[in-house]
């Protein structure tokens, strides 16, 4: 960066401090019922055309001229706030929000809410109320399966949570927790997501275009807000599905000051199995996850924010045998893994401008399998223990500020430090016969990193029509004595057409110092957090976008955009290489290349009124090029999908009948086939492949609906939500293999994974 | 009632795969001669002819050799022989003796074929020059006792020797003699894994191929150490005789040895449809198999 480019972002930067009779007016937004803060509700004063929107703790912030003003206040879902103040000195006004449902009223937003109104795109902050009607797979609500319905994100493989944002991998998504990365965010093997919905408050997804505030993964941010708590009475809500159940209590803890949530989810096919399996083996599987937290106002400057997620999956085995009085075994397998988060915040308001925000954080993810086996023979014991772990661990702290000297500029400024921990994986023999122990450990040692993350960025106000924000993101990575960095600019530019639709464009550089070993299509447990090496650099991506945002009148909202994307160090499988060789060097499996994805995305979506629902379609091509693959040639990475379109709707039939409907398209997954074989020396045959990806399978479509059926009284609401998965029973492919027929002739076969499900679930509230 | 319940409850948990036959429309695919050799330094050459044909062509057992093939060997760049098909040998011989040191190109056409040629320099005989047999020398990871084999043998100076070796260890399952390959284990740089792996002293190796290239110590002494079972190098008598484990080292070509490598991992691979797809390595223009000539050393471990 040159000396005039960098005057040039610092005079952008400065605040306009120096403007006479400035007044400030700050305050919360907060949901007048539950008393929890809102994210994102915008507060406007119409009389000096001047804006904002409330922060992650519901804080804003506007400095105007002394004057009468009137302050407005709007929130998707909430009836408008309107008040006329005099405004003669630095004022605190906190703003409690009607909910529209308790109003029982229609709803206009103010048009500032709209999105044509903002800085940012290519993003999508989706309803959970939205999120909670579509048809659920088996009854269980999913955060990240709604979010397989945008534009730009694609699913995995059939009923997977595996999100691929805009041409990039799993691995290149930010999945946070109240602020807090969760590295693993599937159960079962990727079926379901670590989500509970009813916990959730919030959920925003970011593809392009990302703020500075945002680092650490090239394709995608996900941030996703746990509930606060009901400040004001108890409540609780869960529901009782086909494989799980769900419970979630919040209130005050004092009342109007702090609160609580706290969430738990369970399946339990394990124990209704127990009783029907026979013989000497016993086993089972589930999962479950627990959120909690807890928020106090300590003073009218301070709040702190306390929570944490604990969840597992454990599949076990235990077999107990006897010949006779002189012998006896047993036998115990167990396989678990989860994450565990734990977050502290600690918000402060220094003055009506200025508002900062320390947040300190424990992350976890852990993999262990262990297999034991006793057995007593005349007498002498035996003792076989083989146990193998892997996972990542961090330790963080970061401090925020939110500074907001004038209606003209939004600074956001922040540092923060992360200890990650890598354990790539370790395995544990003992040995114990007849008395003689062995204990042995082999495996990688943990690697001890260290990541520095600094940013600034502006949201400006040029003028009426043009805003731009602004911003540079800095990480400094230390590892096995070596120490990478990154600066990473961001450019975000608005430009107000007319009141309803606008123009936006803007490139970001994103690096990611840490890689994922991962299958790429299933989301195993095993997959394997490691940093950057000497043989394996940061991935590095420069996005350029370019759209433009409108509100129709009756609460349709339209983005188009177009995106060019490249990707440099990004990991492919060697020709070979399979994720079941575990306990081998990660390094050795992966060949390092380039990637680059384009295309078009069209997204509508109506938030509001008696029909609800969303449309999406993408036109993209992706490709990956390696130099030790497909002879250098530049293929199509396994995700590129031409087309992919989905449309969702929910409509409220009666009042206490409500049907929703979704249906995806997409243009089959790439993958390499074998196109001819012949005999090797030994007779075997061996099987020639055309060009990697080079062949498409079958379109994938699928279709699901839902149908709720609801009671409300006073104090209490129940539903009834009867849906069927793949509702006209399409065998999506899932892969397929050569193989040969009855007649021993050479056929291809393609798997499929589900047919049409039904699921009832109950549902309540009170 | 309830055992309803749970059985329609398992059904839709476990969500029964479904399986159907597809059409897939492969493109377009030129069948090509597949020319295999297995020729050893003093020997006349012999090499197989087959071809290989469309996938959805496949028919199991189907015999893919070509017995009508022109077969031309060339000493150098000079015809050296037309090669015959041998009946008995279902393969093409030559007497030409494959010599230590020289250079022979192969050219291969046959009807509706398209034509296929290749070349390979012959190395040189290296014999294994002593084996040393340490008893229980160690622990493998499950506790059980490890005898160490060092084996020895000189490497020639030139550049880029390769060798593939092999432990036959002598094992008996059920009273009835035979041999078998166990793991065997090395920590030694020069060895190198089928899935090109890093290699630590736990990585278990097919006893059959070890993988070595003398990158690490070109023309001089090897001493290679590997650690075998210990149960398994233990000597067996047959009809009175007795019978000893056995290292095999071959002196290959660059291309055989990446023809047994990539070979090895599909094989390996075979029938997993999450691995990604592996092309076997070959050093046939316009075809498929390995033209090669290698050199072979026996000896008993005692």
């Amino acid at each position: 960066m040159n000396t005039k480019a960098l005057i040039l972002l610092i005079a952008l930067l400065l605040p306009i401090t120096l403007l006479a009779q400035q007044v400030t007016i700050s305050g919360y937004v907060t949901e007048k019922k539950s008393g929890e803060r809102l994210i994102g509700a915008v507060v406007y004063i119409p009389e000096k055309q001047a804006g904002t929107t409330t922060n992650a703790f519901g804080f804003y912030s506007l400095t105007v001229p002394a004057a009468e003003i009137t302050v407005r206040a709007s929130y998707v879902g909430f009836a408008n706030y309107s008040t006329t103040l005099q405004l003669t000195q630095h004022t605190t006004l906190n703003i409690e929000l009607d909910n529209a449902m308790d109003m029982k009223e229609v709803v206009v937003t103010d048009k500032k809410d709209a999105i044509q109104e903002r800085t940012q795109m290519s993003s999508i902050d989706l309803p959970i109320q939205t999120i909670k009607s579509l048809p659920a797979f088996l009854g269980e609500v999913d955060v990240l399966k709604a979010l397989q319905l945008l534009p730009g994100v694609q699913a995995g493989n059939e009923g997977s949570t595996g999100i691929y944002v805009r041409g990039g991998g799993p691995d290149q998504n930010l999945i946070l927790l109240d602020g807090v990365p969760v590295y693993n965010a599937s159960h079962l093997f990727g079926f379901f997501s670590v989500f509970n919905a009813d916990a959730i408050r919030s959920v925003e997804l970011v593809k392009g275009g990302f703020p500075a505030r945002y680092g650490g993964r090239l394709s995608s941010v996900i941030d996703i807000n746990m509930k606060e708590g009901n400040k004001n009475k108890l409540h609780g809500e869960g529901g009782i599905g086909l494989i799980a159940s769900r419970l979630t209590l919040e209130g005050p803890i004092q009342k109007g000051k702090s609160s609580f949530m706290i969430s738990g989810r369970r399946t339990y096919y394990d124990i209704i199995a127990k009783p029907f399996i026979k013989g000497n083996v016993k086993g089972g599987y589930y999962f479950y996850d627990l959120n909690g937290k807890v928020n106090f106002r300590l003073s009218k400057r301070d709040h702190l924010y306390v929570s944490g997620y604990f969840g597992n999956d454990k599949f076990y085995a235990k077999q107990k045998q006897s010949a006779d009085q002189t012998y006896s075994s047993s036998f115990n397998t167990d396989l678990k893994w989860g994450n565990a988060t734990a977050v502290a915040r600690w918000n402060h308001q220094y003055n009506s401008k200025l508002f900062g925000n320390l947040t300190s954080y424990y992350s976890q993810y852990r993999f262990v399998i262990a297999t034991q086996t006793k057995s007593t023979f005349s007498g002498t014991n035996e003792e076989y223990l083989l146990k193998y772990s892997s996972g990542i661990n961090d330790i963080a702290i970061k401090y925020d500020f939110d500074y907001l000297p004038h209606p003209n500029h939004y600074i956001k400024v922040g540092v923060g430090y992360i200890n990650h921990t890598y354990k790539p994986g370790a395995q544990q023999t003992r040995v114990s016969t007849a008395g003689v122990n062995q204990d042995t450990t082999i495996g990688t040692k943990d690697i001890v990193a260290g990541e520095i993350d600094a940013y600034i960025e502006d949201d400006i106000k040029i003028s009426h029509a043009l805003k731009a924000n602004i911003g540079v993101h800095w990480t400094g990575f230390a590892v096995q004595n070596s120490f990478y960095n990154a600066i990473q600019p961001r450019i975000a530019v608005r430009y107000l057409i007319n009141e309803k639709l606008s123009a936006k464009a803007s490139f970001v550089q994103m690096n990611q110092f840490i890689h994922l070993l991962t299958n790429s299509s299933i989301g195993l447990p095993t997959d394997l957090w490691v940093p950057v090496t000497a043989r394996v650099p940061m991935q590095k991506s420069y996005q350029g976008a370019a759209g433009f945002a409108y509100t129709h009148g009756k609460g349709f909202e339209v983005t188009l955009e177009g995106y060019y994307k490249t990707m440099d160090n990004v990991l492919e499988y060697k020709e070979g290489a399979s994720f079941f060789n575990a306990g081998s060097n990660w390094e050795d499996k992966v060949e390092i290349g380039k990637g680059k994805s384009y295309g078009a995305e069209l997204f509508i979506q109506k938030k509001k009124g008696r029909f609800t629902g969303l449309m999406g379609y993408t036109l993209s091509w992706t490709n990956r090029q390696f130099t030790n693959l497909n002879n250098g040639r530049e293929f199509p990475y396994r995700y590129d999908r031409r087309h992919d379109f989905k449309i969702a709707g929910i409509y409220q039939l009666a009042k206490n009948i409500e049907v929703s409907a979704e249906w995806v398209y997409g243009t089959g997954n790439a993958i390499t086939l074998p196109i001819g074989y012949y005999n090797g020396p030994d007779g075997a045959n061996v099987q020639v492949f055309g060009e990697r990806n080079g062949y498409r399978m079958p379109s994938y479509h699928r279709a699901d609906v839902s149908i709720k059926f609801m009671k409300r009284k006073p104090n209490w609401e129940r539903a009834w939500v009867i849906a069927a998965y793949n509702v006209y029973n399409r065998y999506n492919p899932f892969y397929i293999y050569s193989s040969t027929n009855n007649q021993g002739n050479a056929v291809f076969k393609q798997m499929s994974l589900f047919p049409i499900i039904p699921s009832i679930s109950y549902q309540f509230k009170f | 009632m309830y055992k309803n319940i749970v059985l329609a409850l398992s059904a839709i948990v476990f969500l029964a795969s479904c399986e159907k036959e597809i059409t897939v429309k492969v493109p377009a695919y030129t069948p090509k001669l597949v020319i295999n050799s297995n020729t050893e330094v003093g020997d006349s050459f012999e090499v197989t002819i087959g071809k290989s044909v469309e996938i959805l062509k496949y028919k199991a057992n189907k015999d893919l050799s070509v017995i009508d093939a022109t077969v031309m060997l060339y000493k150098g760049s000079v015809v050296a022989d037309t090669m015959k098909y041998n009946m008995e040998k279902r393969a093409y011989t030559s007497d030409i003796v494959a010599r230590d040191g020289d250079v022979y190109n192969i050219k291969v056409n046959a009807p509706n074929m398209p034509e296929a040629t290749s070349v390979t320099n012959v190395p040189s005989f290296v014999p294994i020059a002593d084996i040393q047999r340490i008893k229980k020398t160690r622990l493998d990871a499950e506790g059980q006792q490890q005898d160490e084999l060092r084996i020895r043998f000189n490497d020639p100076a030139s550049r880029g020797d390769y060798y593939i070796l092999s432990v036959y260890s002598n094992y008996d399952s059920s009273n009835v003699y035979n041999y078998s390959y166990g793991c065997i284990y090395t920590v030694d740089a020069s060895v190198e894994s089928v899935y090109d792996e890093s290699i630590d002293q736990n990585t278990c190796l097919d006893g059959n191929a070890i993988f070595i290239r003398d990158a690490l110590f070109n023309g001089i002494t090897k001493e290679l150490r590997l650690f075998v079972n210990s149960a398994l190098m233990e000597p067996y008598e047959v009809d009175g005789d007795m019978v000893y484990p056995k290292v095999i080292l071959r002196h290959v070509t660059e291309d055989y040895f990446k023809f047994q490598k990539t070979y090895r991992f599909a094989s390996a691979n075979a029938g997993n449809p999450f691995a990604e797809p592996t092309n076997v390595y070959t050093n046939v223009n316009n075809g498929y198999g390995v033209f090669s000539v290698l050199s072979y050393s026996a000896k008993d471990v005692k």
